[in-house]
């Protein structure tokens, strides 16, 4: 029998609290140790990439460490915009090729992924920061809609994990393995998002975009995703922090940097939206400007360079795919910019 | 929150200084309840009045039965049928009260009768099994004249939610975990190391070998239709190490985090899989509920001391109370009778045996121990495949097809890869370490090793470790 239950409260000896004060001391040494050591490899791996990436799980290896490794050539950074053609296509040279042109053949590598985001922009510039042959520039797009509800909460368009993980192969991987979310929403919060225009409340998500209804809505659903896509309010986007980031990265990087923001079909918008609307859709592209201009590279801002019949998008399914003709406006427009720089990081 | 989370290791430091800073072991309790009912809050903040309140009958009713004396019996077996009915009646709701209806229905159905159901579809409350029970030791040792109740609320609300025990044990004995909240905790530096070093250990099963098994398991289980035999028994093998490996480590996370508090839990698994006959696999799987059993239904009931088929019978039942403890399906039932029938037919649940250095302390077993590990290890996967599959006709449809090996083409090495290399290095590790209590007795190395260690683990486990979220199985219990 358990004896003398009653005398519960007892002083909690003082050489106990010292000596669970230096344990955790000797905890937090072992912990800067421990992540030293581990920061240490994972700059090996970063500039070993090649010999050390592919016993990395997850790690990218493919298209950055190739990248940095062969040295003389321009790097072109974006979405699904870089690689696509139109079925209507004449000329069926990707955008990365229409530069080459543009640039007298001059060596264009594009490294992009389906509705990726600057998060991994900035991961991937990173990256090219560190490898060994690192390339003479760097060109990256800026896709304004990646910055709206419909694309900036998306569960499946958020690449911070992957993100972290080309950045700190070690550490990011062990958080995923240790069920880190990376504040990734779940689809039920994606799709119950609240669209604000101007700050204020238009509807949710999946209320306004209706995917159900395929890539020829009726109107109404039409407007919906324009309202969405183009005059949410892009300053409550999380990318917009990581557009700052990438933006002071690409001003201290030793390569010229090129930032441009994607053509978006500003006709179609405007014949969407109302003028109230579309002031959200001018504050939201004042705000990308706004970012782009902290830059000390030339920047490009094609919003309104490529006529609504250049893109090759369904009317009711508002996206930044280009036709040839905006294809060979964008090339030019960078080409002209690249031009201006002279001979690269003459600036 | 879960032991294989970030949040879980930013929590721990926080409790530990916060905990350590406070100036009396009451102080002490209060905190570790709070932080307890964080942690359990995280999964599902609805349930915590539910422990919390459950908690409060119990340690009520338990001292009005001390109160009634030993003159009133009447009164204290009313008292601890209330302990009971609050215990047991909250497992029976949120357990088994759809899986009681849903059965009946079905039984009804063999007759012709399709009755209208409706079931509650409550979400199981996780760990209601383990904090249930551990709160029963109390009121029963009580009762029994075994313990003596107390009257500090806050210690035995502490005892019964202590997070890192609550949602997966070991399930602890009062008389053994109570008499911690009550007295002052010393900080012992050594074992606060040998602690981390269990964790660790903890997690490196839990990473690496149960999730990793995880993915071969659910190939199989998940799609059950036109599997050959050989892919069953590799499963089969998978299972038997994945669920070792989820429960004990997290058992192993539990030990070793309660011990940066200053508290001794219960050893839960010694080495399982080497145990030479199923009565010895029974006193090194999950002890702490073997040990409830044995304690509080299998001694009540005679024990062995009963005539020759009673005592088989006793031991029958408690198999198959643990198989219902496990869940509510039939195949828990089918898994405990299986079990059962097989310690009964042995005797009992055997001889006590020397629980550290499981077949000898030679660097190889003898030949007829290794025999002997073989089969029991096969039984036990014959049990698993019970405990994992769906239903009991799924379990039986995947054993038939075992008799068919030999008739069936040997599978390659990179079919077999993904389950033999987590298995073969977790076996071979643990023969090595299987004279101490865990995989990874850091105390004994230098500071520079341990270091070297800790680091190479953390490394392999963020190169090797499952990115998907594999629930600990013994949530669900």
């Amino acid at each position: 029998m358990t004896g003398a239950r009653e005398r519960t409260d007892s002083h909690v000896a003082r050489e106990d609290r010292l000596a669970a004060l230096w344990f955790a001391a000797r905890g937090l040494l072992v912990v800067a140790l421990v992540g030293g050591t581990i920061l240490g490899l994972e700059r090996a791996i970063l500039t070993r990439p090649a010999l050390l990436g592919p016993w990395v799980t997850d790690f990218p290896t493919d298209r950055v460490v190739e990248l940095g490794t062969l040295g003389s050539q321009i790097v072109l950074i974006g979405d699904s915009v870089v690689p696509t053609t139109a079925t209507s296509d004449q000329d069926t040279r990707p955008l990365p090729r229409m530069l080459e042109s543009e640039l007298d053949g001059l060596g264009v590598r594009a490294v992009f992924g389906a509705a990726t985001g600057v998060e991994l922009y900035l991961a991937w510039l990173r990256r090219l920061e560190l490898v060994p042959l690192p390339p003479t520039m760097v060109i990256i797009e800026v896709n304004p809609r990646s910055f709206s509800a419909h694309w900036d909460r998306n569960p499946g368009w958020l690449f911070y994990e992957q993100a972290a993980m080309t950045e700190h192969p070690i550490f990011a991987r062990l958080a995923s393995v240790l069920e880190w979310e990376w504040e990734r929403p779940t689809d039920a919060e994606y799709r119950d998002a609240p669209v604000t225009v101007l700050g204020q409340v238009v509807g949710t998500v999946s209320g306004l975009e209706r995917h159900e209804t395929g890539q020829d809505p009726p109107p109404e659903i039409a407007r919906g995703r324009y309202l969405v896509r183009y005059a949410s309010d892009y300053a409550q986007s999380r990318r917009m922090a990581t557009l700052h980031e990438l933006v002071d990265e690409a001003s201290g990087c030793a390569f010229p940097v090129l930032i441009f923001i994607t053509p978006i079909d500003v006709e179609a918008i405007r014949a969407h939206l109302t003028p109230e609307e579309l002031v959200g859709v001018e504050q939201n592209l004042a705000l990308l400007r706004g970012e782009l201009a902290r830059s000390r590279w030339p920047t490009v801002d094609a919003t309104e360079l490529v006529p609504s019949v250049d893109f090759d998008h369904p009317i009711g399914d508002p996206h930044e795919h280009l036709e040839a003709a905006g294809r060979l406006a964008l090339a030019r427009a960078l080409g002209s910019a690249i031009e201006s720089l002279g001979e690269f990081g003459a600036r | 929150m879960t032991f294989d989370s970030v949040t879980f290791f930013v929590f721990v430091p926080v409790v530990f200084l916060v905990y350590w800073m406070l100036p009396t072991t009451r102080a002490q309790n209060a905190f570790l309840l709070v932080a307890s009912y964080v942690f359990y809050g995280a999964w599902n903040w609805r349930y915590v009045p539910l422990i919390f309140v459950t908690s409060l009958i119990e340690w009520w009713a338990v001292l009005e039965m001390e109160a009634a004396g030993p003159a009133a019996p009447r009164r204290r077996k009313f008292w601890l049928g209330v302990t009971l009915a609050v215990n047991l009646g909250t497992l029976a709701v949120f357990k088994y009260l759809d899986w009681g209806i849903e059965s009946f229905a079905a039984l009804l159905a063999l007759f012709g009768l399709h009755p209208s159901i409706a079931t509650l579809g409550l979400v199981l409350p996780v760990g209601i099994s383990f904090h249930t029970f551990q709160a029963l030791t109390y009121g029963i040792d009580v009762y029994r004249g075994r313990e003596r109740p107390t009257r500090d609320v806050v210690a035995f609300l502490a005892f019964v939610g202590f997070f890192p025990q609550l949602v997966a044990g070991p399930i602890e004995k009062s008389s053994h975990l109570l008499p911690q909240f009550l007295r002052a905790r010393r900080f012992d530096s050594a074992l606060a190391i040998d602690g981390l070093g269990q964790m660790l250990y903890g997690l490196i099963l839990k990473c690496l070998v149960a999730d990793r098994l995880a993915e071969v398991v659910d190939a199989v289980f998940d799609a059950p239709a036109g599997r050959g035999p050989w892919a069953v028994l590799i499963a089969s093998w998978a299972f038997a190490f994945q669920i070792y490996g989820d429960f004990a480590g997290y058992s192993h996370m539990a030990i070793g985090c309660a011990r940066l508090f200053g508290f001794s839990l219960a050893q839960n698994f010694a080495y399982p899989y080497f145990s030479r006959s199923p009565g010895e696999f029974w006193h090194r799987w999950h002890m702490s509920l073997s040990g409830w059993f044995r304690d509080y239904v299998y001694i009540p009931l005679g024990g062995s001391r009963v005539p020759w088929l009673r005592a088989r019978l006793n031991v029958f039942l408690v198999f198959l109370l643990s198989g219902i403890w496990h869940g509510a399906a039939w195949t828990f039932v089918a898994w405990g009778a299986y079990w059962g029938v097989l310690v009964a037919l042995q005797g009992s649940v055997g001889p006590r045996t020397e629980l550290r250095s499981p077949m000898g302390h030679g660097l190889l077993p003898k030949l007829t121990d290794l025999i002997a590990a073989l089969v029991v290890f096969h039984i036990a996967c014959i049990g698993w495949i019970f405990f994992r599959a769906d239903t009991v006709e799924i379990a039986w449809s995947l054993l038939s097809r075992l008799p068919d090996l030999a008739g069936s083409a040997l599978p390659t090495f990179e079919e077999l890869r993904p389950a033999l290399v987590p298995i073969g290095l977790i076996v071979a590790w643990e023969w090595l370490c299987r004279h101490q209590l865990h995989g990874l007795v850091l105390r004994r190395l230098t500071p520079m090793t341990r270091l070297a260690l800790v680091i190479v683990a953390l490394v392999v486990i963020a190169d090797c470790g499952v990115i998907r979220t594999v629930p600990f199985i013994y949530f669900q219990f």
